[in-house]
């Protein structure tokens, strides 16, 4: 429990730093009236958008109203188009989520049994086949596998189309695109996690008393190895919502990813800012979440833990 | 434990020298790797001398030429081999000088970080107390924002331009190499060798730079040569959505958004600077294993 605890106090911290950290970098050009006004407004209209802004005050008052906000879920107003930011980013989110979610599916689905097929059947065929398949991956960046996937199947072929959002058919491209490293890093970590365990003593026990492979990998195998897993899978998922921009962006996938492009170039800051704070917080809980996840597969690290 | 190395070291010996006599020299390590050292080496000259290997101008424009197919001949006879960008640019070259900016930006991103984090790390073991616990608290802190989220934020403000991408790359990523500068100077500080000379007054600065430094060196190595790759991969995919490198100034990153536009009539502009990513990153991936397997076999492949 004093785990549970001292877990969720770390994430909070990390939470306030990462608010801390977004307002500083939003100051570091100093004066960001300066970037919002139009480039002919006189000295008085600058100082009225200061003040309506509340950027007349010392730094230090700023900083404090800034974290009230965001503690109570108020993210500001965009300054470009006039609504307030938690709307803007509600109209995108479920689109991000959708796409995150299938990319997810596919880096489960494909990514485990890869890295699996690797490590059993190391220096056969098989691993030959799988290990380039986690090179290509890790080396392929993601608009480039989408440039191809919309080369091969929405040009050549004319299977799925290449852009827009249009059912579950278009879900396809851009889920493998945003999938596509994330399977090769799984796979990856499946395949070392599970090498290592091969070699421990309870797997020949297991296998000198008959049990069959697919015993030994369900029951004792996957078991064993899953931490690594489940660390690498969370941290996967939380990318995946970081790294939609560019796949949302080869694709013109309106969510959240598309919705940060569009407003850097408008420079509309409490829309970015409130976009990357939110995806820095589900970074966050995720990670918090896959701690939480380590002790309840393996209590012994709970244990160990709490007594330290 | 002196006895104990000489064991590993006599045995670790004879594999050595039972697998040279047995493995043919097409399957040892060096023989691997060697295709990807040499694509590199390839890449490091192209950026050396770029003017070698292309023989138009990146940056001029020739709109009366604008998405000619590889092998276009120019009326002046001159060949366009991979042919020509929307605004009539040779893409070859701009292929051959987008190496250049690309490998200037990530070398200086990885140095700019590894320096900084090494440092902050060592200084985080060697000290712990408060300054340990600050620096590293502020690594944590990085590493739980999405890295490409934070490189556009700070972008965003600070303004794309070339010098700002290697400061956002260098400041973003320190934390990758403070971690293992820190855990390694943990490691070293209570060795014999550094007691010893605390032992015989040695200065705080001399016991760091003389004695934990060179320990840091090796894994800082392993990170770095990796870090490479992913700085090529982040400038470019910074420089996708227009966040990086400016135009005219050639990117593999920008070509590439452009070549999107163009995806369906001119599959000549996104493709070879993909392939060119693709290999240069893939190279130094397979590399910077080979480097962590020699270094450090106990991490084998993650």
């Amino acid at each position: 429990m004093l785990y549970v605890v001292q877990r969720i106090a770390q994430a909070l911290i990390s939470l306030l730093g990462v608010a801390t950290l977004i307002f500083f970098i939003l100051r570091l050009t100093g004066d960001p009236v300066l970037l919002m006004v139009p480039q002919d407004s006189t000295a008085e209209e600058i100082a009225v958008m200061r003040e309506a802004l509340g950027l007349d005050q010392p730094l230090g008052l700023q900083y404090v109203e800034y974290l009230g906000q965001i503690f109570t879920g108020d993210l500001g107003r965009s300054y470009i188009q006039n609504a307030p930011v938690s709307d803007l980013i509600m109209d995108r989110l479920p689109y991000t989520i959708d796409l995150a979610m299938a990319a997810f599916i596919l880096t489960v689905l494909i990514g485990i049994p890869i890295g699996m097929l690797a490590a059993l059947y190391k220096g056969t065929w098989v691993e030959r086949v799988c290990m380039p398949i986690i090179l290509i991956g890790q080396s392929m960046p993601a608009f480039w596998t989408g440039i191809l996937l919309i080369m091969l199947v929405s040009v050549q072929l004319k299977w799925l189309p290449s852009s827009g959002v249009d059912g579950l058919e278009s879900l396809i491209l851009p889920a493998i695109t945003l999938a596509s490293l994330s399977i090769a890093t799984v796979a990856r970590m499946t395949r070392s996690s599970i090498l290592e365990q091969l070699g421990q003593d309870y797997v020949r026990t297991a296998r000198s008393k008959g049990a069959s492979t697919m015993r030994i990998l369900f029951r004792h195998l996957l078991r064993n190895s899953s931490i690594p897993i489940i660390t690498v899978l969370g941290l996967e998922f939380a990318n995946l919502l970081g790294g939609s921009v560019i796949t949302e962006t080869i694709f013109a996938w309106p969510g959240l990813g598309q919705l940060t492009i569009q407003s850097i170039s408008a420079r509309d800051f409490p829309v970015i800012q409130a976009v990357v704070l939110l995806g820095a917080s589900f970074y966050i809980i995720v990670n918090l979440l896959t701690d939480l996840i380590y002790g309840w597969v393996d209590p012994r690290i709970k244990l160990r833990r709490d007594a330290s | 434990m002196s006895q104990g190395t000489t064991t590993e070291e006599l045995s670790s010996l004879a594999t050595v020298t039972s697998s040279k006599l047995r493995t043919p020299p097409w399957k040892r390590r060096w023989f691997v790797i060697l295709p990807f050292l040499l694509i590199l080496l390839l890449f490091v000259i192209i950026s050396i001398a770029p003017g070698l290997f292309a023989k138009h101008d990146p940056i001029y424009t020739e709109l009366g030429q604008r998405l000619q197919p590889p092998g276009f001949v120019d009326p002046n006879g001159l060949t366009y081999i991979w042919g020509t960008d929307d605004l009539g640019r040779d893409i070859f070259s701009r292929v051959i000088h987008g190496a250049r900016v690309s490998l200037i930006v990530a070398v200086s991103a990885v140095l700019v970080s590894g320096i900084l984090g090494g440092i902050l790390g060592m200084l985080a073991g060697f000290y712990r107390g408060v300054i340990g616990t600050v620096i590293m608290r502020l690594a944590d802190i990085l590493l739980s924002i999405p890295f490409l989220l934070l490189a556009i934020l700070t972008v965003a403000v600070l303004g794309p331009d070339l010098i700002n991408l290697v400061i956002v790359l260098g400041i973003v990523r320190w934390p990758r190499y403070a971690r293992v500068a820190y855990s390694a100077t943990l490691a070293t500080v209570n060795r014999d060798f550094v007691k010893a000379s605390e032992a015989l007054g040695a200065r705080s600065g001399r016991l760091l730079f003389r004695h934990i430094l060179p320990e840091l060196i090796p894994p800082l190595l392993v990170v770095a040569t990796l870090e490479v790759g992913l700085m090529i991969l982040f400038e470019a995919s910074l420089s996708f959505i227009g966040l990086g490198v400016q135009p005219p100034d050639p990117s593999w990153g920008s070509m590439m958004a452009t070549g999107r536009n163009y995806v369906a009539s001119a599959w000549w502009i996104a493709t070879f600077p993909g392939i060119a990513i693709f290999l240069i990153v893939l190279s130094i991936n397979m590399i910077g294993d080979d480097v962590r397997d020699r270094l450090d076999p106990k991490n084998k492949r993650r």
